[in-house]
């Protein structure tokens, strides 16, 4: 939307979504991992996951920033974050009933 | 805790327990419990948890090596047990319940590493598709919309050449990131939005028993 839209009020939307998805997906690691593992091992678990969440937020600035040179524009980086994203949406569908209760309770 | 020391304990309970370790005291003499049964997790028919001194239960089991077939797992629980409770319901029904007794100074001093939680190992954890699969699109996301919000401002600027709006877009975002947090408890975990600013304003006091 930020790339394909010129228009001021859409470019707002764009930036308001981002900024939605990554208030709500950040802390959102530590309750499927509650859901679906149980509590019993939820520290290693949360910050394992968590960890890689954190490294890769911090790989992909960078790799933008290299097609970014490579390409001069920011088109090819922005439709890749779209394909990353969607894939992403595509595989949490695929993590099936949760298999705890929220108390970490079969 | 005093009729347990009389009872069960060569040594006073506030001398096992606290600095002095005593060498010749056996984990059966000093934890006995009346009828409970843990299974693998428990050597004969004492605990594996109970002392507040490590020392003293490390002791305690180097001095008495053949009462000690399996000893691979400890875990302290924080269900602690009081005189009169029937400790094999709370056996049967933790799993990893090792530690407790009557001796509840003993728990209260020696708990807050397993709360007798269900759930899988990491050693599990880590075989499971399920988690992988979680992961990778964690690490996908997080890789899109970081580079995304890092490189909104310039995104804008360069796409429409106009610094304001992409200072506008920027705090727009950060509006977003607040609110994201609200929406995903309410759409996910079922926390009202009602209830947020008393979540805020209202914490619930912190218990210590």
């Amino acid at each position: 939307m930020i790339w394909l839209c010129s228009q001021r009020p859409l470019l707002l939307v764009g930036g308001f979504l981002v900024g939605l998805a990554f208030g709500a997906e950040a802390d959102i690691i530590a309750y499927l991992v509650g859901r679906y593992f149980g509590l019993r091992s939820l520290g290693v678990a949360v910050g394992f996951a968590f960890g890689a969440f954190v490294l890769a937020g911090g790989a992909g600035p960078l790799l933008m920033d290299l097609a970014f040179d490579r390409s001069g524009s920011y088109g090819v980086p922005l439709a890749a974050a779209f394909l990353l994203t969607s894939l992403a949406a595509a595989l949490l569908t695929r993590l099936g009933p949760y298999r705890f209760g929220a108390n970490g309770d079969f | 805790m005093a009729d347990q020391s009389d009872r069960n304990c060569v040594v006073p309970a506030h001398r096992g327990m606290t600095r002095k370790p005593y060498p010749l005291i056996g984990v059966d003499d000093a934890l006995a419990p009346d009828g409970v049964e843990i299974g693998e997790r428990l050597f004969r028919d004492g605990f594996q948890g109970g002392f507040s001194c490590r020392l003293q239960f490390l002791n305690a089991i180097a001095r008495s090596g053949e009462h000690v077939p399996g000893f691979h797992k400890v875990r302290f629980v924080a269900e602690r047990a009081v005189p009169g409770n029937d400790l094999g319901v709370i056996v049967r029904k933790r799993k990893t319940f090792v530690g407790g007794g009557n001796h509840a100074c003993y728990c209260a001093a020696c708990t807050g590493v397993d709360v007798g939680a269900e759930g899988l190992s990491w050693h599990e954890i880590r075989l499971s598709g399920t988690f992988w699969l979680m992961t990778v699109a964690f690490m996908l996301v997080g890789a899109s919309v970081h580079a995304c919000i890092i490189h909104l401002p310039q995104l804008i600027r360069d796409h429409q050449g106009i610094t304001s709006s992409a200072a506008l877009a920027t705090s727009v975002l950060g509006l977003a990131l607040l609110l994201g947090e609200p929406v995903r408890d309410t759409s996910l975990i079922g926390i009202s939005v009602h209830a947020w600013p008393r979540l805020f304003l209202q914490a619930p006091p912190l218990e210590f028993s």
